[in-house]
C-alpha cells in the first residue's frame, strides 16, 4: 500500500450567513478566512481555506430557490439544521494501493466513547465483511455526455455483509480516471437528489442517501423522491 | 454608494456598497477586488444562466495573476437577472461541472 490518509471533520464550529435579497448562503467551519471555492455546481461551491489548505465552509447560491423544489421550509428551517451539522462527526479514510492503482474511500460517523470502549472490549476485531459493487450495472450506463460519466464505470460500492449498508467507495485505474471519477461521482450524487433519475441505478441512491443521512437532510431526499 | 455596471449584453448590474461588505464579510479575500468583480461584469468571459435557477446570471472571468491568492483563478459574480443586484462574487480554482446555459458570447 502507497498511503493511507485518514481525515476527522468536524463541524462543531460552523457558522451560517444568509442573505435574502441574494439568497445566498454561506456556510464556514469556524470565521470566515481567506480562501477559493471549488465549483461543484453552479449553484454550490466548496470553499478552501489557503493557509494552510483545509475545509473552510460552502457558499449555496439561490438556497431558497434550489431547496424549495425538495423542502418548501428550507430557509425557515436553516437554523434547526445548522445546529445538528454542528453535532456532526466523520472520519474519512483514504487508502491508495499503487499496485492495483486503486483508491479506497471509507467513511464513518464518529461514535460515543462507550461504543469505542465495546469495540475495544469485542472478540470482532478483525475487519467486518464487506463486498464490491460496481456504482452502475452493466447495460445501465447513463448516456456518456462526459468524460465524468464514463469514469463511473470504474467506480465500485463497498457494501457491509449482510446488512449491505454503504462503508465506502473504491475507484480502479485511479491514475487515468481518478478526477472524472469523482467529479461523476458528485454529479451523480447531485442529480439523484435533485433530478431523480432511473437510468442511476440503486448503488447510486444508497450513495445519495448515506451522504444526505450524514448530513441529516435526510427529509430533504424524503420530500424529493 | 450605488455602481450601474453595464455588461456585453446591454444588461446593468447593480453593485452597493451593502453588498460588498457583505460579500468581504463572508469571502475575505475578495476584499482589495472590488474593481475585478466591475471588470469580470463589463468583460467577462463568459455570461450563463444558472442551471437550476435560470435567473441567476453568472459573469466568469479567468485572472492569470490574482495577488496574494494564486494563478488561473477564475472570478464568478452572480447577478439576480430581476433585481439586478450582484449577490455575490469569488474566485474559482476549478469548476467540476459547467456553470450552466452560456449566453455570452453566443455560438
Amino acid at each position: 500500500m502507497a498511503f493511507q490518509l485518514v481525515q476527522k471533520f468536524k463541524f462543531d464550529k460552523v457558522e451560517h450567513s444568509y442573505d435574502p435579497r441574494g439568497d445566498v448562503l454561506d456556510i464556514s467551519f469556524g470565521p470566515p478566512v481567506r480562501g477559493i471555492a471549488l465549483q461543484v455546481e453552479d449553484w454550490l461551491a466548496i470553499r478552501v481555506g489557503l493557509e494552510p489548505p483545509f475545509l473552510q465552509g460552502m457558499t449555496i447560491v439561490g438556497f431558497k430557490k434550489v431547496f424549495e423544489r425538495i423542502n418548501r421550509y428550507a430557509e425557515r428551517e436553516l437554523p434547526d439544521r445548522m445546529k445538528r451539522l454542528a453535532n456532526v462527526r466523520i472520519k474519512i479514510s483514504i487508502s491508495y494501493d499503487d499496485e492495483s492503482d486503486t483508491v479506497v474511500y471509507r467513511w464513518e460517523q464518529e461514535r460515543s466513547a462507550f461504543d469505542g470502549l465495546l469495540d475495544k472490549l469485542s472478540f470482532h476485531k478483525m475487519g467486518k465483511p464487506s463486498i464490491f459493487e460496481p456504482l452502475l450495472r452493466p447495460g445501465k450506463f447513463p448516456p456518456p455526455l462526459m468524460a465524468a460519466d464514463q469514469s463511473l464505470r470504474n467506480v465500485y460500492v463497498e457494501k457491509s455483509l449482510p446488512s449491505k449498508d454503504i462503508l465506502g467507495i473504491k475507484i480502479v485505474e485511479f491514475t487515468k480516471c481518478g478526477p472524472s471519477a469523482l467529479e461523476g461521482i458528485f454529479g451523480a450524487i447531485i442529480d439523484t437528489i435533485f433530478e431523480p433519475n432511473p437510468e442511476y441505478d440503486e448503488n447510486v441512491h444508497l450513495i445519495t442517501n448515506a451522504v444526505v443521512q450524514r448530513l441529516d437532510w435526510q427529509k430533504f431526499a424524503t420530500l424529493g423522491a | 454608494m450605488q455602481q450601474a455596471i453595464s455588461d456585453p449584453m446591454g444588461f446593468n448590474a447593480i453593485l452597493t456598497d451593502e453588498c460588498w461588505e457583505h460579500i468581504a464579510a463572508r469571502h475575505p479575500e475578495m476584499g482589495p477586488f472590488r474593481q475585478f468583480v466591475m471588470e469580470t461584469i463589463q468583460q467577462p468571459d463568459g455570461i450563463y444562466s444558472g442551471r437550476r435557477d435560470a435567473t441567476r446570471r453568472i459573469y466568469r472571468k479567468k485572472y492569470m495573476h490574482v495577488p496574494g491568492l494564486g494563478d488561473s483563478l477564475d472570478l464568478l459574480v452572480f447577478v439576480g437577472s430581476a433585481d439586478q443586484y450582484v449577490a455575490t462574487a469569488y474566485f474559482a480554482a476549478y469548476s467540476f461541472r459547467m456553470l450552466g446555459a452560456l449566453i455570452w458570447p453566443s455560438s
